[in-house]
């Protein structure tokens, strides 16, 4: 699957996206350390060091809804299309 | 006067009489206002609420807090307070750069100007003095040649200087005050108030010598504080120069996020995404067209983003700064992605001295009004050009159709016979968070004391970036509450004065700490909240007394009717919903502050909240 990243992300993963191996069922967590596994610049930048959580602040959308108000890293992939993940952004 | 950290010395000018009068600050509404915006209200409330915001009688007021020009980081703001020619509300418009802080070095806590000069004048602080100066030479000129000609005559480029610009001379509904660093007091009108009291600018010359410094026995607890503050700065993934994303970007980092989630306006609010808005973020700009990246005192973020136009017709432009907010006003919510004519309205809007948020809408909303049929020969999307020519037009008053979109969004909707077309509150327009896809700043624009503004309480921290805790943008629950919280903090932080974006990486604990550390009363957390709130009921009593009373707070019925898109598709703002809950929280009265609230926050004596509640407030119905 096509994940898409942003800001700070971008510089460290060498590119505006990288695709990444899934398929439907699969969790988020699952595919976010694949991806980390291909880049490995990304590690702390996305997930807790422990692998266990994702960061603070860090944001994962899956068709514009944003994992932490569905299931979380466990959230299960039924279409395997795009993902969106953000480093802490704000401004004003 | 106990207090420490002030400079203890305020200037009110009667540009009528030519004649200037000093004064110290009053402590007791130090204490309870704080400075800046909080006591910059106070002014402007003791001044009275029903004068015109454009006749003599107004005053405006440049107001530093007790922190500004200090060595605490994010401290080098300034709040211009007056009546809003744009909404008829008691208004505050920060800028940042340098000014502020050689204001405070000039020796000012506070600059206060009424009345009306016979012929252009610029004011100059210096040494603790304001002089007048005839500013005829410069009547007509753009901000940038204004602040070449003063710089070059009173020094150079340390001096500071305040202006307003040919927008602000033809009392365009909002014109800017505009500094050296391109650094704005942006929203309200506050350039239009100085443009109708012939007032062309205000010079400050100051050094860092100035600076104040704790006594020997406070240098410690000022240290220590500064150091807190500046911890969480450097730590946080948002605020780490030239690492977190704020730094590395600027404002623009948001951009693409807001996009993601539905919930930028595009084309006047027809939509709340645009396909293309990532080729207008701050990541595309930073790597195309980025050349400087300048900052204000005592900060190291550095989100100021200069950019340059590389070819094509505007080859060679460059221009200060590419915010998230202007690059949406001007781009997505006007129907197109070109950077190149983005910078070219931004860099006019610095020079002719006008919002660029404001300015946005007013372009959208002739567009809209075009495709409707109210507005023959308008303006169709995406016409840049055209755009650039009426943005002259606008700050010249040089053609009809110039002079009615200088009236604002909502003046010029209502002229053209369709005001359901803009999207404003109170008279003044949105920013870029779309209220269907972000619940809580929708309540926000609903419910800001300056008309429709993000920055009075920025739930979007929350409901999108997770800062300081994880809200659902999607749900209407709790949002009065989470509100609440931020007016107030920020109502708090913006008296010291303190750059917004502090709140990314500090709390009210650190916002106590640095407070009192520099005046020396001793403050908590909870103080800090309670200030906050007295502030913001100040504000809003003001405008009820000035006509805006049950019924003011709404937003345009398109946020409430029509559903978002992209990653908001099909929501509508719960705005009903959301208002019951903060008022509740608030304890207003369907948004009329209650005498007894007025006692409780000490902003009236029992006394006085009598003889308030037996006067009848009036229905006013919202601009």
């Amino acid at each position: 699957m096509r994940i898409r990243l942003f800001a700070t992300l971008r510089p460290l993963a060498g590119g505006k996206h990288a695709d990444v191996p899934a398929e439907p069922g699969d969790t988020v967590h699952t595919v976010l350390h694949r991806l980390i596994e291909q880049h490995p610049a990304l590690t702390g930048e996305v997930l807790t060091p422990d692998g266990q959580a994702l960061l603070p602040h860090v944001q994962v959308f899956i068709g514009g809804e944003s994992i932490r108000h569905k299931q979380g890293l466990d959230t299960v992939l039924h279409q395997v299309d795009d993902m969106a993940v953000f480093p802490p952004v704000a401004g004003g | 006067m106990t207090l420490t950290g002030y400079a203890n010395r305020v200037a009110r000018i009667d540009l009528t009489a030519a004649s200037v009068a000093y004064e110290g600050i009053n402590p007791d509404d130090a204490r309870k206002y704080i400075g800046a915006r909080g006591l910059g209200v106070k002014y402007v409330f003791d001044n009275g609420p029903l004068v015109d915001a454009l006749s003599p009688e107004n005053i405006v007021c440049f107001v530093n807090g007790p922190l500004t020009g200090s060595a605490m980081n994010m401290s080098g703001r300034l709040a211009v307070c007056t009546k809003s020619p744009l909404t008829g509300t008691v208004t505050d418009s920060h800028m940042g750069g340098w000014s502020a802080a050689r204001l405070r070095w000039a020796g000012f806590d506070a600059v206060i100007f009424g009345g009306k000069a016979e012929r252009p004048v610029y004011a100059l602080a210096e040494n603790g003095q304001i002089t007048l100066h005839d500013a005829s030479d410069l009547w007509g000129k753009g901000t940038r040649e204004t602040v070449r000609i003063l710089q070059a005559r009173h020094g150079g480029s340390h001096v500071s200087v305040m202006a307003i610009g040919p927008a602000g001379e033809n009392l365009v509904r909002f014109a800017a005050i505009i500094n050296e660093n391109d650094r704005a007091s942006g929203r309200g009108g506050t350039g239009a108030v100085l443009g109708s009291k012939n007032l062309k600018a205000l010079v400050a010359i100051g050094d860092m010598s100035a600076q104040w410094k704790p006594a020997p026995d406070k240098k410690d607890a000022v240290d220590s504080a500064r150091k807190a503050g500046l911890k969480g700065i450097m730590e946080g993934g948002l605020t780490a120069p030239r690492k977190g994303g704020l730094s590395l970007y600027g404002t623009n980092v948001l951009m693409n996020i807001i996009n993601e989630i539905g919930a930028l306006p595009t084309q006047n609010g027809q939509a709340s995404h645009h396909p293309e808005a990532e080729r207008i973020a701050g990541e595309e700009i930073r790597e195309k067209y980025l050349v400087e990246e300048p900052t204000c005192h005592a900060c190291p973020v550095a989100c100021k983003k200069e950019v340059e136009i590389k070819d094509g017709k505007y080859a060679g432009l460059r221009t200060e700064s590419f915010e998230f907010e202007s690059a949406w006003a001007l781009g997505a919510n006007c129907g197109h992605v070109d950077v190149p004519s983005i910078t070219k309205l931004i860099d006019q809007c610095n020079d002719y001295g006008m919002d660029t948020i404001e300015l946005g809408n007013v372009f959208s909303t002739a567009m809209d009004a075009t495709e409707k049929g109210y507005l023959a020969e308008g303006l169709v999307w995406a016409q840049t050009e055209r755009m650039v020519q009426l943005a002259e037009e606008i700050a010249h008053a040089s053609s009809p159709l110039g002079k009615t979109l200088a009236k604002g969004a909502a003046g010029a909707a209502a002229e053209l016979g369709c005001p359901e077309l803009a999207n404003s509150v109170k008279g003044q327009a949105i920013p870029a968070y779309d209220p269907r896809g972000i619940q809580g700043i929708g309540l926000g624009y609903a419910t800001s004391n300056r008309g429709a503004c993000h920055l009075r309480g920025y739930t979007v921290a929350s409901e999108v970036a997770g800062i300081p805790f994880q809200t659902d943008r999607k749900v209407a629950e709790g949002k009065g509450e989470l509100l609440k919280i931020f007016q107030d903090l920020l109502a708090f932080s913006d008296s010291m004065d303190l750059c917004k974006f502090s709140s990314f990486s500090m709390g009210a604990k650190e916002y106590a700490d640095m407070y009192s550390s520099v005046t020396g009363v001793p403050t908590t957390d909870e103080d800090v909240m309670r200030t906050g709130e007295r502030i913001y009921n100040l504000e809003r009593y003001y405008n009820n007394l000035a006509g805006l009373g049950e019924g003011s707070d709404y937003l345009p019925k398109r946020f409430l009717t029509d559903p978002g898109t992209g990653g908001s598709t099909g929501l509508v703002s719960q705005l009903d919903v959301m208002l019951k809950e903060y008022y509740q929280v608030r304890g207003w009265q369907n948004g009329v502050v209650p005498p007894a609230k007025l006692v409780e926050l000490g902003i009236l004596s029992a006394a006085a909240a009598e003889a308030a509640a037996t006067e009848e407030m009036g229905g006013a119905q919202p601009k």
